[in-house]
Formats: C-alpha cells, sequence, structure tokens
C-alpha cells in the first residue's frame, strides 16, 4: 500500500513531511527520556522487527495470502511512540534501500502507515480493552478490531490523497499525478482492506499479542509506562486524530487548497511560473470526473468551497458512526468480571 | 496458487530480498560514473532529480530528464537486463493500474469502443504523463540506491544534519534486518521440512503467531545484548563518528553540473507551458 513516487504532486508529498515532522519530534524526545541509553539498541531492533513482520505473507481465511503492516501490533506491545518510530525507521529503510515506496513520498508514507494508523489503532485497542484484566479475551478481540480500524484508515487516507491528485493537479482535462477521482480511488483502496488485507492485519495484530502477553508478560502489564498512563491520554489522541482526518479530506489535506480559489491571475503567475492557459476551462471541468458523486443535499453545480465543505461534513458524519459502533461494541463488552483462567491462546 | 503456503510465499520473498541486497552492493562496487562520485553530491542532486520529476508537465522534458538517467545509469554499468526489469515492475504496474483512466478521464473522444465508452486524448494523455512521471522517479531513485553502498549513504544522511540518533538506528535496523531474516528462513525451512501436506488454514495461523511471537522476543533480547556489549566497548549515550573528507574537484563538478542541467530542464518545462 505504499505511494510510489509520481502519483502524488510535490505539494501533497511536502505537506505530508509537514504533517509527520512532529510527530518524529514528540516521539524521539519522548523514548529519550523513557529508554534512556538503550534508545538506539532498542529503536534499531524494533525497527527490524517491524521490517521483518511487514515480509510475512499472511494465511486469510479464503485460502489467499495478504502482507500486513504491524504498526497497530508494535503500537500495543510497545506503546504508541515506539511504534512512530519504529515503522518510520522501517519505511525509510524500505524507501531508500529497497525502492519500495517513493523518497519523495517518504512523508506521505509514514504519517499515513506509521502515525495515523498505529495512533489511530492505539486508540480503538485501549478505547476497547479499557480496564480489562490483562489477560482476557476481550483485549485480543480488542487488538484485531485495533488492527483491523488501523489499516483500513490508512486505507481511507491513501485513497483521499490519491482521489484529490485529478482535482487539485490536472492542466486542461489532463491528469498531471494519479488519475483517478476521489469516487475511483476510495472504493479502490478500502474495498480489498476491508476484506482481505483488513483480515491480515486483526490476525497478526491479534496473533502478535496472545504470544507476546504468554512470553514476555511484563511487557504487556501495567509496568510499562505508557501503558500505565490512565485513559485521558489515549482518549486526547483518538480525539486529535479525528480532528486531523476531517481536515485532511480534500480542503485542508494541502496547505494551499483554501487559498487555491483566491488566486489572482498575478499571483498564481507569481506562484507557479505561469497561467494555466485553461483556467477558466479547468474551473468549470473539475466536477466532471465525479459525474455519480454528488451529495445528496447540494445541487448539482455547487462550487469547490460547498463540495469541499460537504467533503468534511461527509467526514465528520463518518467519524461520528464509526465512534458510536465502538463505543456501543465497549459497551456490550463491559461486564465481564475477571476470568479465572486465561482463555486458551490460539 | 492455493498449493503454496504462506511459509513458502513468505520463504520466497525473503530469498529474494537477501538477492537484491547482495546484487546491490555488488554493483555499488563497481567502477562506474556515478559510484565514483561523493555519495553527498549524488544525495543532492538525485533529490533534486527526484523532485523535479515529480514536478514537471510537458512530456518532452520528462522524455530528456529519464534519457540522461539512463545514460547516467548505463554509464555506471548498471546492466541492460536490470534497467528492463526496473522498467517491468513499477511502471508497468502503473501502465495497468492506469489503463481505464483511458475512458476514465472526461475529454475529448479519440476512439470509440463498443458500449458507448470511448477512449479520450486527456486520458491517454493523463496515462502517459503518469508513466513517464513514474518511471524516471524510479530511475532517479535507482542511480542513487544501486551505485551507492548504504554505509556510504548514511555517512552522507549525517553530513546533512540529520540527527545522529536516526542515522545510527538506520544502520542498526539494516543490519539486524537481516539477522532476523536468517532467523525466520531457519523457522519456516525448519517448518517446512517437517510437513508433507498443505496445513490447514487455521493450523497456519497458530503457527504464524508463535513465530512472530519467536521473533519479537529474540528481537527485544538481541537489542538488550547489543546495548550491554556497546556500553563494554565505551559507549556512554552518545555515539561518535569519524569526520567525513572533503569534496574533490570532479565532485563540485558534478554537484554544478548536474544541478545546472536538471534547473535547466526545470526551467523549460515551466517556460513552455
Amino acid at each position: 500500500m505504499h505511494i510510489p513516487d509520481g502519483y502524488i504532486s510535490p505539494a501533497t508529498a511536502l505537506a505530508y513531511y509537514g504533517a509527520t515532522l512532529p510527530f518524529w519530534h514528540i516521539s524521539t524526545q519522548r523514548l529519550r527520556s523513557q529508554l534512556a541509553g538503550r534508545t538506539v539498541p532498542a529503536l534499531a531492533l524494533f525497527s527490524a522487527f517491524v521490517f521483518v513482520v511487514m515480509m510475512f505473507n499472511v494465511p486469510v481465511p479464503g485460502g489467499t495470502t495478504a502482507h500486513a503492516v504491524g504498526s497497530v501490533l508494535a503500537a500495543i506491545v510497545l506503546g504508541p511512540w515506539a511504534a512512530v518510530v519504529a515503522t518510520s525507521v522501517a519505511l525509510i529503510v524500505q524507501a531508500l534501500f529497497f525502492g519500495d515506496g517513493g523518497i519523495l513520498a517518504i512523508g506521505a508514507n509514514c504519517f499515513i502507515l506509521a502515525v495515523a494508523m498505529p495512533l489511530v489503532g492505539y486508540g480503538v485497542f485501549r478505547l476497547i480493552a479499557g480496564r480489562s484484566p490483562l489477560e482476557s479475551r476481550r483485549r485480543l478481540l480488542a487488538a484485531g478490531l485495533a488492527g483491523y480500524v488501523g489499516i483500513n484508515v490508512a486505507a481511507l487516507l491513501v485513497g483521499l490523497t490519491l482521489g484529490i491528485q485529478p482535482l487539485l493537479w490536472s492542466e486542461n482535462g489532463r491528469a498531471l499525478y494519479s488519475p483517478y477521482g476521489l469516487d475511483v480511488a476510495v472504493p479502490a483502496l478500502l474495498i480489498p482492506h476491508l476484506t482481505i488485507a483488513g483480515a491480515a492485519e486483526a490476525i497478526v495484530t491479534m496473533a502478535g499479542l496472545a504470544l507476546v502477553r504468554r512470553l514476555s508478560p511484563e511487557l504487556v502489564g501495567p509496568s510499562l509506562p505508557s501503558a500505565a498512563n490512565t485513559s485521558p491520554r489515549p482518549r486526547a489522541i483518538v480525539l486529535l486524530l479525528a480532528a486531523v482526518l476531517v481536515l485532511l479530506t480534500p480542503l485542508g489535506l494541502v496547505a494551499s487548497g483554501a487559498a487555491w480559489g483566491e488566486w489572482s491571475a498575478e499571483e498564481l503567475e507569481h506562484l507557479v511560473g505561469y497561467v494555466p492557459s485553461g483556467l477558466s476551462r479547468w474551473e468549470s471541468w473539475w466536477p466532471a470526473p465525479l459525474p455519480d458523486y454528488t451529495f445528496p443535499w447540494l445541487p448539482a453545480d455547487a462550487g469547490f468551497f460547498q463540495q469541499a465543505l460537504a467533503y468534511i461534513l461527509s467526514a465528520i458524519v463518518g467519524i461520528g458512526l464509526v465512534s458510536t459502533v465502538i463505543l456501543a461494541l465497549r459497551l456490550v463488552l463491559r461486564p465481564r468480571p475477571p476470568a479465572d483462567h486465561p482463555p486458551a491462546t490460539p | 496458487m492455493s498449493r503454496r503456503g504462506f511459509v513458502e510465499r513468505t520463504l520466497l520473498d525473503l530469498a529474494e530480498i537477501i538477492e537484491r541486497t547482495v546484487y546491490a552492493e555488488q554493483l555499488a562496487r563497481r567502477p562506474g560514473l556515478l559510484q565514483r562520485i561523493d555519495p553527498r553530491v549524488k544525495v543532492v542532486v538525485l533529490s533534486f532529480a527526484i523532485l523535479v520529476a515529480a514536478s514537471l508537465r510537458s512530456w518532452p522534458t520528462q522524455v530528456a530528464l529519464l534519457g540522461l538517467l539512463g545514460a547516467l545509469l548505463l554509464a555506471s554499468r548498471i546492466p541492460i537486463v536490470v534497467l528492463i526489469q526496473l522498467l517491468l515492475g513499477l511502471p508497468l504496474v502503473t501502465l495497468l493500474v492506469a489503463a481505464p483512466a483511458l475512458v476514465l478521464v472526461p475529454g475529448p473522444e479519440l476512439v470509440r469502443l463498443p458500449f458507448g465508452a470511448s477512449v479520450t486524448t486527456t486520458g491517454v494523455w493523463s496515462v502517459l504523463t503518469l508513466f513517464l512521471r513514474v518511471t524516471t522517479s524510479i530511475a532517479a531513485a535507482t542511480a542513487l540506491v544501486l551505485t551507492t553502498r548504504w554505509a556510504d549513504l548514511l555517512r552522507a544522511l549525517r553530513t546533512f544534519r540529520v540527527p545522529l540518533l536516526f542515522v545510527l538506528v538506520f544502520a542498526m535496523t539494516y543490519r539486524y534486518v537481516f539477522v532476523l531474516i536468517e532467523l525466520l528462513q531457519d523457522l519456516l525451512l525448519a517448518r517446512r521440512s517437517r510437513v508433507l501436506t498443505p496445513m490447514p488454514n487455521g493450523e497456519q495461523r497458530r503457527w504464524l503467531s508463535s513465530t512472530l511471537g519467536v521473533l519479537f522476543q529474540r528481537s527485544l533480547r538481541t537489542s538488550e545484548q547489543v546495548y550491554l556489549a556497546m556500553v563494554a566497548r565505551g559507549y556512554r549515550g552518545e555515539p561518535r563518528t569519524l569526520r567525513t573528507p572533503t569534496l574533490a574537484e570532479t565532485d563540485w563538478l558534478a554537484l554544478s553540473l548536474g544541478s545546472a542541467v536538471i534547473a535547466a530542464l526545470w526551467l523549460v518545462d515551466l517556460a513552455r507551458l
């Protein structure tokens, strides 16, 4: 699911670098104080572990296999900040050394797979696991669901990122980057992830946690500093991420998005160096690639800002729906006294 | 396809990674054009090339940049077979993935297809632009990665003020990826040699989970051992490195010439439209 170079515009790629940098900074600061002198070897081995987990072909129900990312597992076992750094390092090593995923797109890939995915996954895990006993089945379920939600959030972000390319960067109807609009890109990424890849991620996360819990319980126990913190922090993370997700819908993803329509021709010439010959045509053209993608509450000839607003609204609605489902699940799963025997691990 | 379980597939993937790495290291040691240039210069010029490859808007400049990079790769004694393999990788996948855009991008009709669909000129241009862009980006990344040894690339990153913490972590990750890959290969081979029939899916997953657990435990233990070994050799939490040598004259020449040519291409592209 890596985005290769060439599929996204430099502006998108740089915006993603900007979004990822603060997370890298925070996580390294935290880890430095948490791990003290052990930082380097510990992070290196975690990264190598995540790298190797990405190599696994996971058997999925139905007879096929799929690759997993493993960053949610890392977040649950090592803590969210270690997961951010370890997954980022694994992705950068992949890009710089194996040519998997682009170099300019490192920011985008890291934000999606190494920041959004483990943090959302971790938030889901904490929400569902709650204060359930360490050996409960509910924690395993929470881990599986966290992996599933995490990979799908990542897929959604990739779909949105690719989907806005033809809307923002086209010339005279010719797409300069990934040619598919949101109506094609989002389902094309979400459908396989909602089924096969989602299952693989859930399996890896659940199986990994089960084993780690059995072999080194001290890691997932309350002694781990990141797990010892009570619920407000994960909740804050979830809220923060929800806000980021909402803003990542077309208008907010690229910093220039808001100002896009406000550029005068002179400013545009100054900024880009030329005036696109078909600017007026382009403007009237842009809703055209989404013939079936009109919002029921919007007139068909809605302008850019109305459409963008509609995207944000639908993002809020979507997040609301997902949170409701998760909260409902939590209520269903809550009342459960500690089991006297840990359930048999798979 | 269903006959091959995840054990075989993972084994094949692992073998491929090792094979590719060994081969890449061999290529980086050949006496070619790019191999002679200082890694710092290569990082600057080729990163610039990647940025420009992502920004170009007209096909002649895209083709020119691609041709330039192709010539550099050939001058660096990268075999044509390797270049063709690269072309058959992501660029071919891109063509397949982008093929529906021929019809889906609205615009003036070029070729009429049955069922009311038609290939549009804008669709053809979109696919062509993406194909050239992806291929050029890959060529630039390849020119950097295949002609530079990993250790040199890391040293170059260090001179660009990438925090030493990250550079060290990259270096050690790279080293231990192979330790873990070897361990995983052993585990998978041991398993495979004891199994006669394909395992049922549930059994495979159970086994997968224990493999994951073993790998994780080994990573933890190794990291602790590595830390102790570092401390035993005088590590106090702050790493030190050797001073990097200064650039030679040919490196300065490559730096200015390379950047100038790429910048010129970019300007031509901006002026054309």
